[in-house]
């Protein structure tokens, strides 16, 4: 059987037509539920730019209040001397403590007798 | 195109050629789904979301029609792929129940002539849909799925000749 391309053509409009769908969602809700997205789409986005600028804000904010260190008074240290003292970790903790090291020595045994003066 | 009818971030898109053209870009839509119409209806929405946030601009340099085909092609290539892999394998391990449903129109010769459109390989399939389905050139359809006139028009003729044979088939048309 011999078939134009033109019989091709019109035979494919002719069936692909009837396989168009019928039942099409209304534009109007396709719509409507896509801009219900573009609207939570531009808060997230206001909300975004919202946060940018509020971290900015604070790291400007931070960066002014902590003051440099040219900026920072010198101080003598005679000034300091009259406001400070320094007293040893020893004599601060131990008389706490009531253990003194230095009131009695550890007795050490002897593994060896001494021999001519000396330890053998 | 009516005042305020333009969307605010595509101005040469406007609401009412969106809504011209909807009952095919949905056939589109679903075709590109493997004719789920939820994840169609999912896919159309998303790609007029693409339009409402200028993600997807156009520009006048080619159909409105074209630039949002394109625009759905694209969207169910890249975020719908997953889902649109998925569906296939389910239609694969149902392809039993699928071939007792379209039994009837295997009969006839529309049926025949659709089954044969649906053999061909994916381009040939979605050039021929975009001709006769959508009505579009073969330059619009080449720009749609991305390819060159040259290409679309080779995907073309291979198509037909394969449609031709299956018409020229005893029982034919």
């Amino acid at each position: 059987m011999d078939v134009s391309d033109e019989d091709v053509d019109r035979e494919l409009s002719r069936v692909l037509k009837t396989r168009d769908p019928q039942d099409v969602p209304g534009f109007a809700a396709v719509w409507t539920a896509a801009e219900r997205r573009y609207a939570a789409w531009k808060r997230s986005r206001r909300a975004l730019a919202a946060a940018v600028i509020a971290g900015v804000g604070v790291m400007v904010m931070l960066h002014f209040a902590t003051p440099d260190d040219a900026a920072a008074p010198y101080i003598e240290v005679a000034e300091l001397l009259d406001s400070t003292f320094w007293i040893a970790p020893s004599d601060a903790l131990l008389p706490v403590r009531e253990f003194d090291l230095y009131d009695e020595l550890p007795a050490v045994l002897e593994s060896t007798e001494p021999g001519q003066g000396a330890l053998l | 195109m009516r005042d305020g009818d333009a969307l605010e971030k595509n101005p040469h898109v406007s609401r009412s050629a969106l809504e011209a053209m909807h009952a095919q870009l949905y056939g589109w839509a679903l075709s590109r789904c493997n004719y789920d119409p939820t994840a169609a209806e999912e896919l159309m929405q998303q790609a007029y979301l693409e339009l409402l946030t200028g993600n997807a601009r156009f520009d006048n340099r080619s159909s409105l029609k074209t630039f949002v085909f394109a625009v759905v092609e694209k969207l169910a290539r890249s975020r719908f792929r997953r889902l649109t892999s998925r569906l296939r394998l389910l239609r694969r391990y149902q392809r039993h129940a699928a071939d007792v449903t379209v039994k009837i129109d295997i009969d006839t010769d529309a049926g025949r002539l659709w089954r044969a459109v649906g053999n061909l390989p994916a381009r040939q399939r979605d050039i021929i849909e975009l001709v006769f389905c959508r009505e579009l050139t073969i330059e619009e359809a080449s720009s749609v799925m991305g390819v060159t006139v040259g290409t679309g028009r080779a995907h073309y003729a291979r198509a037909k000749r394969a449609l031709k044979t299956v018409l020229q088939e005893p029982g034919g048309t």
